[in-house]
């Protein structure tokens, strides 16, 4: 069951061939086995995962229905509320908050389906990062190479997947951070339109940008546990007033039918050879020979950068006056300077943010999907701290996020669709218009039954 | 009340503008402006920096005032409204 998907192990556990406690201590038997060279996990909650595999399996016995996820093992990234634990979200700080007392809306959600929770999951430092890497937990180690990055801030989410410990995982985007880490670890990672999942009992990080997302081996996988977790939830402000849309019907649709553009200019720059192979091979696959002017996503990014700065030094600004050494130096360097931002340039980003939307929404008039590169390159080495974009050596850390930042900004849907370039993997941005998940998920399942996508977890050596 | 809409703008015509444009006056970076900045900001809003933090602190406001400085000089109509729309 190492490599199974969501839909075989539920269906396992359905008819009986398995029981979801056989499940669960095989995935926490592999957790034991390899979290040692992955670092992905920094909780492990093997008592609870067994005591609701048991529940599962009893149902079965007496004859109850069973949830689409029954008995599928998943976990979290370490913001995620989970009923005793401290929400550490990748800090020392936080991990002197009381326990959580209840746990956030997304897992109820998916153990509400079936799904048995076994732990929580390595990122970085208050998910101000795109390398994986953690100061306080060490860094998240890429399945496909344990001395490359996994890509962060979902590093541990990224990797545990990929290293086939669990089949599904969730994580938080607030500007790349379920997307950079499904492109460094070959996974496929959904960012769903800004306000469609709750966040309910999550850490926070940037409140207009933060999503949260699942990763999994499959897009049809991404769409059953999306499928589970979608409705309102009066619990966060932000979570909007719609119906849940199930998507899993409709991935058998394919990409037939849909407009299909290639975004050009911005996108199109600071390419490694590896990220243009990516971009070839799905255009190719798709048909797609259109390219499309996303207007200003230079600025786009940049006015995300400011917003983010300063949000971000707003959340933490008591926790920098009292426990400032307690930071990872380079979060507390960059949150300090965001302290200092003039108001004027932020409420001016937010006006941008506005102005650009309205000029992307013209676009998907004209175009269904909108394919653009995940990550300029495949995952570094950890530690590395710089590249060469187009012969200039460049600070590595904050052009990671080049082409997943312009996206974010206005909560477009998002699948990052992993490719297995050899010798690493890289994934391609599949962006859909607002609320149209569908639509992405149905072209990752495309691309995957047209032998483009696929997620190659390795294990760990 | 009623508004008008935010007009979208041929780009090139918006960069010509740009160009036309004065560009703020963004601190530069390596020197006594940004450090002053960051110390009365630290000081007002009670904030303790160790001095050994500066150089760091001061590269990533650089940055961040570059990136600023991009958004500040797009023009807009003075009526455009910021992305969070509150409501009452």
């Amino acid at each position: 069951m190492e490599q199974a998907s969501v839909s075989d192990i539920a269906g396992a556990v359905g008819s009986g061939r398995t029981t979801a406690l056989a499940v669960a201590d095989a995935a926490l038997a592999r957790i034991a086995d390899r979290n040692r060279a992955l670092n992905a996990f920094t909780d492990v909650v093997a008592g609870r995962a067994r005591a609701r595999a048991r529940a599962i399996d009893k149902a079965r016995s007496e004859g109850r229905a069973l949830g689409p996820l029954a008995g599928v093992p998943f976990a979290v990234k370490n913001l995620f509320d989970v009923e005793g634990l401290p929400t550490r979200a990748g800090s020392k700080i936080n991990r002197d908050l009381p326990v959580a007392a209840r746990d956030a809306t997304l897992i109820e959600r998916l153990e509400a389906a079936g799904a048995v929770l076994v732990g929580a999951l390595n990122m970085g430092e208050y998910a101000y990062d795109f390398t994986g890497e953690n100061v306080h937990d060490g860094a998240s180690r890429n399945p496909h190479d344990l001395g490359r990055m996994t890509g962060g801030s979902s590093g541990g989410s990224g990797g545990a997947v990929a290293g086939g410990l669990v089949p599904l995982a969730l994580g938080s985007d607030t500007n790349g951070s379920i997307r950079v880490p499904a492109s460094f670890c070959g996974v496929f990672g959904l960012k769903p339109t800004y306000g469609r999942l709750s966040r309910a009992r999550t850490f926070p990080f940037v409140a207009s940008f933060d999503h949260l997302g699942p990763f999994a081996r499959s897009a049809s996988d991404l769409a059953l546990a999306y499928d589970v977790m979608q409705g309102h939830d009066p619990d966060d402000p932000v979570c909007a007033e719609r119906p849940a849309e199930p998507t899993t019907g409709a991935l058998a649709q394919g990409a037939a039918g849909l407009r299909v553009a290639v975004a050009g200019g911005y996108f199109r720059n600071g390419l490694f050879p590896e990220a243009k192979v990516a971009i070839e091979r799905v255009a190719s696959a798709l048909g797609a020979k259109r390219e499309i002017e996303i207007p200003e996503a230079a600025r786009a990014r940049s006015a995300a950068y400011v917003i983010t700065a300063a949000e971000g030094a707003a959340l933490h600004l008591d926790r920098l006056r009292k426990r400032s050494r307690d930071f990872d130096p380079a979060v507390r360097d960059r949150l300090i300077a965001g302290t200092v931002i003039p108001a004027s340039l932020v409420v001016q980003a937010q006006k941008f943010r506005r102005w650009y939307r309205e000029r992307v929404l013209q676009l998907f008039r004209e175009v269904d999907v909108i394919l653009a590169p995940a990550t300029p390159c495949a995952a570094p080495n950890i530690g590395q701290q710089t590249f060469v974009l187009d012969g200039v050596e460049m600070p590595l850390r904050p052009n990671i996020g080049v082409y997943t930042q312009p996206i974010s900004f206005i909560g477009l849907p998002v699948v990052a669709a992993p490719i297995p370039v050899k010798p690493l993997p890289i994934a391609v941005q599949i962006v859909a218009a607002p609320w149209r998940e569908d639509i992405a998920l149905r072209v990752a399942h495309a691309l995957e039954r047209l032998g483009v996508a696929a997620a190659t977890p390795r294990p760990a050596a | 009340m009623t508004r008008k809409r935010t007009k979208a703008r041929p780009a090139r015509k918006t960069q010509s503008r740009a160009r036309k444009t004065p560009k703020p006056r963004t601190p530069q970076a390596g020197g006594e402006p940004l450090d002053a900045l960051i110390a009365a900001g630290a000081r007002s809003l009670g904030l303790k920096i160790d001095r050994r933090w500066m150089a760091e602190i001061r590269n990533q406001l650089t940055v961040t005032l570059r990136h600023g400085a991009s958004v500040a000089e797009f023009r807009l109509l003075d009526d455009a409204e910021p992305a969070p729309v509150f409501e009452a």
